[in-house]
């Protein structure tokens, strides 16, 4: 299964969560796996229901199940200086954060075990130590070793 | 015979989180002897799909009244607190069956 999925990696600075996404999009539109559209509806539905996870290295999981995702990819970004995402388990507080990681996923009852994977890999302080020193180029193949 | 419960399982889209702590129920469910059908959907349809479920659990807070009992279950997910929510799910569960 994880061979299907598209692993990217990109680096940059945003001033806030809408930003972040912003730029995963446009990671994930150079490479073709997904159109503005999917960038659109991940923006809309952060804004309603927030992805900031506050775990012990706190990470953001922005998605959508929106049209627009032409093949399943994560997207991972890592920014200069954290922004703020409001918290999914309560969208009234919030975390900051460097690490984020833009999913485009269909169909998800058909990967519910790549996505317990992938909930506990974006939980994980020591994958994600990795994700914050590896040299950008290796990551995506870190995160396929990882989940696959 | 005790009838079986539907378990109505939302998240923000209704893909990654609500997908992870359905299974979670599931798996609670069966490990408890709790007959239960998990349906999942977003928070936007709870609404409109509360009237045929029994029970409620939300990955995320949900704010709006709901005629239903409801349940957060983020920490299915986070797995901080899973005992608790899982005393939680299995206790609701058998009020609602009358066990």
């Amino acid at each position: 299964m994880s061979s299907k999925n598209v692993y990217l990696a990109a680096e940059g600075a945003a001033k806030d969560w809408k930003e972040a996404i912003q730029l995963c999009g446009k990671c994930m539109m150079e490479h073709g796996s997904v159109n503005q559209d999917f960038v659109n509806a991940c923006i809309e539905r952060e804004k309603e229901y927030p992805t900031g996870l506050p775990s012990e290295i706190p990470v953001a999981i922005p998605h959508s199940k929106a049209e627009g995702i032409k093949e399943n990819t994560i997207c991972f970004l890592r920014l200069k200086e954290p922004v703020r995402f409001l918290r999914m388990d309560d969208s009234e507080e919030y975390c900051d954060t460097r690490l984020v990681f833009n999913l485009a996923i269909r169909e998800a009852d058909d990967h519910l075990e790549f996505l317990q994977k992938l909930m506990r890999f974006v939980l994980d302080a020591g994958v994600l130590e990795q994700c914050n020193k590896l040299p950008l180029a290796e990551i995506p193949a870190f995160i396929e070793k990882e989940l696959g | 015979m005790p009838r079986e419960l539907t378990i109505l399982v939302a998240c923000g889209s209704g893909v990654a989180t609500s997908t992870v702590a359905q299974e979670a129920v599931k798996d609670i469910c069966k490990k408890n002897g709790i007959p239960a059908k998990i349906v999942k959907s977003t928070m936007s349809e709870i609404q409109s799909k509360q009237e045929d479920v029994d029970l409620i659990m939300v990955t995320t807070n949900y704010r709006k009244p709901v005629k239903k009992p409801l349940i957060k279950v983020f920490g299915l997910i986070s797995g901080i607190g899973m005992d608790k929510i899982e005393e939680d799910i299995v206790k609701t569960c058998k009020e609602l069956l009358n066990l």
